[in-house]
């Protein structure tokens, strides 16, 4: 009798080294100095693959059923002589989009899908649901059967007892408590456990020196060597067909599908997920444990069959489990400490299964269920939190207990009556279900969200269908009906015999279906719908990840994957098509086509046609904005939470942007246009002033020259050269007050003094100042300006201004004699009219525009050129209009002229 | 791992699912038993160490020839990250148009 | 036999001390206001050099300048160009149009005159 007291303080004694070791790696990890960064200790962590299933269960189903046992290892063999394809890529791509399980794995394949992932974690849940019972199922009976050392008989477990008193229980709650101390005592943001993969490294090894150590006791101490062991078997009838393959269950086909199952069980469990690819330090490790892993599975299949040969022949009544034969040969050997061995090894090798899977599966639930769910449903108090990590824990450890509990319930509801090996193929199915979406979309890129949903629906149906109900059912958990006749009595719906495929296992049967409809979901879906940009980013990204080299050196400066197609549309909206097809073609000339995908070479060469049109900096944005690369640095954008949304609209953003600098180039370009055009005008305008200035100039030096060299000159034609100059002085003066005021007006800095004045009084004072010029040509004027003052808003100075050009004009074209000029003030509808009338030559209609441009002249045969200066109706005109006013002429060639001035003002 | 590594392991992967499946596998399921062992487990542990040996070969004589070819070339790259054969990433920084 | 030279202006003033100017050093003067005047005067009497004023109306002096140019009888008619836009392809276009000289207002009287010998002492 061995008593409880040792087996439970080994167990945990066992347990507190595993954790020791677990708390050395972490510590060892924050100090930067991994323990885990060797292809050894990668391998060793790759055995988590080998539970309590391998432990006990391959002897389990050895004993019944041969050979059957050995798919579930050489599938995992055939899967890592395809690591290098495989597993590098997915590791690859794991790091650069820094994802953290499987569930985010096939969500950021199919445009960062928080849909896609939830679905993923949700199967996960119940899928793996048996496993974890069957563990907790090996735990209970390895210490139910060791506590009866030295005796050894089959013991009926838990179902009689309340869950108070069941063992399973008990090893259920301090599982849960171990598992929270080892997998969430902090968060980390890349879910990298090193602590724990040191842990399960060294389970592996424990769990496989024991299993040896069984395995070489039975062979060579029971029995004298392989040969005699098998001699033995060959003769006992009721082992001699467990060396043939006619017991396998299935047959060939079901050998095969159980071969295929493991496959990709192997790469597609959570857990395994964690390990081969989040936990993986260095991509060269895959190398190693490309035939290392190989090996230790070889290593611990050689002696599963000599002990369950061996366990037959020793327990020929069949008193025993054959489940439990590993450790019921060792007490029945009396070799209690062997037999405490195995039963440490058989417990570690079921306890790190469950921490491992629980603290993955957490993880997953947390980040893409629950996460998900609140941050919809209350997302501006989740804002508010500024450290969520306390809450990410306590949903993680919430997450553990549940579902350890969960799989205690199916435990005792439903796999009691199942071998080991039965209800961990359920789970396997089920993890089966996440290799078309990942190892398809690790190849094709079309394959989109929309197939990858319907794909996974599909097949998980199926699996829950064909699978998970019937076990169920078998259990008395469910009606047995729809097992027997079909749902809803249809034969076509028989769950082991769907639409009537019979003769086959029904694993293979499950297989079968979920894949034909997992696969041709994802396919056809795919191929019927159109990715969204992100999903096809994501595609491409994940398609050509190993395309993505590192390179030391930075002679190639775009690393990024684009179609050549994208690079031509950016170059044809900023060069235009037609110069951006010569660049192509010119390209294609120089070396020899281009490619459908673009090379570095091809993009930089873009980037630099880019760059003249737009400037280098600006090139490298365009080209960043489509170019999946370095450049647009992934990693920050996936640090934030809500990251689809993010990446979204970053994306949007650099779009924008493309359209903002195609816009502002145009923009510039017009600019650039009007400046050319101002600057052309100011040119002519300088060159007219320039030449309106030097011919008072030319005269009054002329004159004063001749002057100077005649100083005898008659005294009468001095005066008049000398009042020559005196005039042109004047005029350049007035030329020169013109062109400033013109300036002035022109640039908004002339000051204007509004107030209120009296039109009539103003007018008056211009004539008064202009009386003047009136004698001097004999000119009549005739007023016609009312009686009443006319009070308007207005600038004095500046409208006098007016009124003085006009009469002046007015004086200046009259006939020489019987000049007669009238000026005359009315009311207009809403507005003041000033009229200022001449009988001049008139203006012909086609000059009555230009007159009011600046240095626009009217010449005159008869009048000979007008001493104006070109400004003064230019002037006149803004000075109104200041007003919001309005002037123009009305005139006839030949009939005089008569200029209009309106002004706005209540009557 | 060169291209030439890339061929072997892909006929390995092939040979392996053949050999340990139908109906190489029923061949061998017969009630002889060399050294004892009967055939059918001994065929199919042989033919898994086999495989094992062989991916040995193959892994690590590409590892060696690698290191050994960086060296010659210089090359930068890190140890362990290699690249698809014939792979035109090194070619020169790109010339003028 | 003193030289015969046409003056056209469209500023009075100018005309005025050009003419001043021409008859002081000995030649022989008309005027001329606008472009059409100009070749009305000419075609009246072929004068040996016209002071061609460029900005003028009903004619510029361009299109004077090509039109003695394009008349065989003219062809020993000097042409000198006087032009308030100091530009210089003013003056390039003056002289590709057949101009023989080039004078910018405001001018130096001395300048005018000499100018004015050289050219017809070259013609002979």
């Amino acid at each position: 009798m061995m008593g409880d007291g040792i087996i439970i303080a080994s167990a945990l004694a066992y347990m507190g080294l595993l954790f020791g070791i677990a708390y050395y790696g972490d510590q060892r990890a924050d100090a930067g100095r991994s323990i885990i960064a060797n292809p050894y200790i990668y391998t060793l962590s790759l055995a988590i693959y080998c539970t309590a299933w391998t432990f006990y269960g391959s002897v389990g189903l050895a004993a019944v059923s041969g050979v059957d046992f050995l798919p579930v290892y050489l599938g995992p063999t055939l899967m890592a002589v395809l690591f290098w394809f495989v597993l590098r890529r997915i590791v690859r791509i794991t790091k650069v989009h820094r994802i953290t399980s499987i569930a985010d794995f096939i969500g950021s394949r199919y445009g960062k899908s928080g849909l896609l992932a939830g679905m993923v974690t949700l199967i996960v849940m119940l899928g793996i649901l048996p496993y974890i019972s069957i563990q907790l199922k090996a735990i209970a009976a390895s210490f139910s059967l060791l506590r009866q050392y030295p005796e050894v008989s089959r013991l009926a477990i838990s179902t009689q007892h309340p869950v108070w008193m069941d063992t399973t229980f008990f090893v259920a709650l301090v599982l849960i408590v171990f598992t929270i101390l080892f997998g969430t005592r902090h968060i980390d943001n890349t879910e990298r456990h090193e602590g724990m993969v040191a842990a399960v490294a060294f389970e592996s090894m424990f769990k496989l020196l024991a299993f040896m150590l069984v395995g070489v006791v039975v062979t060579f101490m029971l029995f004298d060597g392989p040969g005699d062991l098998f001699q033995h078997a060959a003769e006992h009838p009721d082992l001699a067909p467990l060396l043939r393959f006619e017991v396998v269950p299935g047959g060939y086909g079901g050998w095969l599908s159980l071969t295929f199952l493991s496959m990709m069980a192997f790469l597609f469990l959570p857990r395994q997920f964690q390990v081969l690819v989040v936990e993986n330090v260095n991509e060269a490790h895959i190398r190693k444990a490309i035939w290392l892993f190989p090996l230790y599975l070889f290593a611990i299949n050689l002696f599963v069959l000599p002990i369950a040969l061996g366990g037959r022949l020793m327990f020929n009544n069949g008193d025993v489990d054959a489940d439990t034969f590993v450790l019921a040969l060792p007490m029945a050997e009396h070799m209690p400490m062997l037999a405490l061995l195995v039963f440490l090894g058989g417990l570690s090798a079921a306890a790190s299964m469950i921490m491992f899977e629980t603290v993955t599966l957490s993880t997953m639930v947390c980040n893409d269920l629950v996460m998900p769910i609140l941050l919809r449903a209350n997302p501006r108090w989740l804002a508010g939190q500024t450290d969520l990590s306390g809450l990410l824990l306590g949903i993680r450890r919430v997450g553990i207990v549940i579902l350890i509990l969960l799989g205690y319930l199916y435990f005792r509801f439903v796999s009691e009556s199942y071998a080991l090996v039965t209800s961990g193929l359920v789970s396997f199915a089920a993890a089966a279900q996440f290799a078309p979406p990942i190892l398809i979309g690790l190849f094709w890129k079309r394959a989109n969200r929309r197939g990858a949903l319907i794909g996974l629906s599909g097949g998980f149906l199926v699996w829950a269908y064909t699978l998970l109900l019937p076990a169920m059912a078998r259990s008395g958990w469910i009606g047995t009906d729809f097992v027997d006749t079909g749902l809803l009595g249809l034969e076509l719906l028989k769950p082991y015999a769907l639409f009537g495929l019979k003769n086959l296992d029904p694993y293979m049967h499950s297989v079968f279906w979920s894949m034909l409809l997992n696969i041709g979901g994802l396919v056809f879906g795919s191929m019927l719908s159109q990715p969204d940009p992100l999903e096809q980013v994501q595609g491409s990204q994940f398609v050509d990840i190993l395309k993505r080299e590192r390179h030391d050196g930075d002679s190639l400066l775009w690393r990024g994957v684009v179609e050549t197609a994208e690079l031509y549309d950016l170059l044809s909206r900023f060069l235009g098509p037609q110069r951006a097809t010569e660049a192509f073609d010119r390209y294609a000339h120089d070396h020899g086509g281009y490619p459908l995908q673009a090379d570095s070479r091809l993009i930089h060469y873009t980037e630099r046609l880019l760059a003249g049109a737009i400037g280098a900096a600006s090139a490298r944005v365009m080209i960043s904005s489509i170019v999946m690369g370095e450049v647009l640095s992934i990693e920050e954008v996936m640090t934030i939470l809500d990251e689809s949304t993010q990446v979204l609209e970053y994306s949007r953003r650099l779009e924008q942007k493309s359209g903002e600098l195609e816009a502002a180039s145009a923009e510039l370009r017009e600019a650039n246009n009007r400046l050319r055009e101002l600057d052309r005008l100011k040119d002519e305008f300088i060159s007219t002033v320039t030449h309106e200035l030097r011919t008072p100039l030319t005269s009054i030096r002329a004159f004063s020259e001749i002057l100077l060299a005649n100083p005898d000159m008659e005294v009468e034609q001095r005066s008049k050269f000398l009042s020559i100059i005196v005039k042109e002085s004047e005029r350049l003066t007035r030329l020169i007050n013109q062109v400033l005021d013109m300036a002035k007006i022109d640039s908004g800095r002339i000051e204007w003094h509004m107030d209120e004045i009296d039109l009539r009084t103003l007018i008056q004072d211009a004539i008064n100042s202009t009386s003047q010029l009136f004698c001097d040509k004999a000119v009549a004027l005739h007023e016609e300006l009312g009686d009443a003052p006319v009070i308007i808003d207005g600038d004095h100075d500046r409208l006098t201004q007016v009124i003085i050009n006009l009469l002046s004009n007015a004086v200046k074209f009259c006939p020489e004699q019987g000049g007669k000029v009238t000026i005359r003030l009315q009311p207009s509808s809403n507005r003041w009219r000033i009229e200022v009338i001449d009988n001049g030559p008139g203006i012909a209609s086609d000059q009555h525009k230009l007159i009011f441009e600046k240095f626009h002249q009217v010449s005159n045969a008869h009048a000979g050129k007008p001493k104006g200066t070109g400004l003064g109706l230019p002037i006149s005109q803004r000075i109104v209009e200041y007003h919001n006013g309005r002037i123009w002429v009305e005139s006839e060639t030949g009939k005089g002229a008569m200029f209009i001035v309106e002004l706005p003002g209540t009557l | 791992m060169r291209q030439q590594s890339r061929e072997y392991i892909t006929i390995l992967f092939i040979c392996g699912v053949l050999a340990i499946n139908y109906p190489v596998l029923d061949l061998f399921n017969r009630s002889w038993a060399p050294l004892g062992i009967p055939l059918l487990y001994f065929y199919l542990y042989l033919a898994w160490f086999v495989l094992i040996v062989v991916l040995i070969m193959v892994v690590e004589r590409s590892e060696i020839r690698e290191l050994t070819e960086s060296h010659k070339s210089g090359a930068t790259r890190t140890k362990g990250f290699s690249r698809p054969g014939g792979d035109p990433d090194t070619h020169e920084p790109p010339e003028s148009p | 036999m003193s030289n015969k030279i046409l003056v056209v202006d469209d500023e009075p003033n100018i005309v005025l001390s050009l003419e001043f100017l021409m008859k002081q050093a000995g030649f022989q003067v008309r005027t001329a206001s606008d472009g059409e005047a100009a070749l009305a005067a000419i075609t009246a009497e072929p004068p040996d050099l016209v002071l061609l004023d460029v900005m003028m109306p009903r004619k510029n002096g361009y299109e004077v300048c090509q039109a003695i140019r394009a008349h065989p009888d003219w062809a020993s008619v000097r042409i000198i160009m006087l032009t308030a836009k100091g530009r210089e392809v003013e003056r390039e276009k003056g002289l590709a149009l057949g101009a023989d000289d080039y004078i910018t207002k405001p001018f130096s009287t001395q300048e005018v005159v000499e100018r004015v010998r050289e050219l017809l002492a070259e013609a002979g």
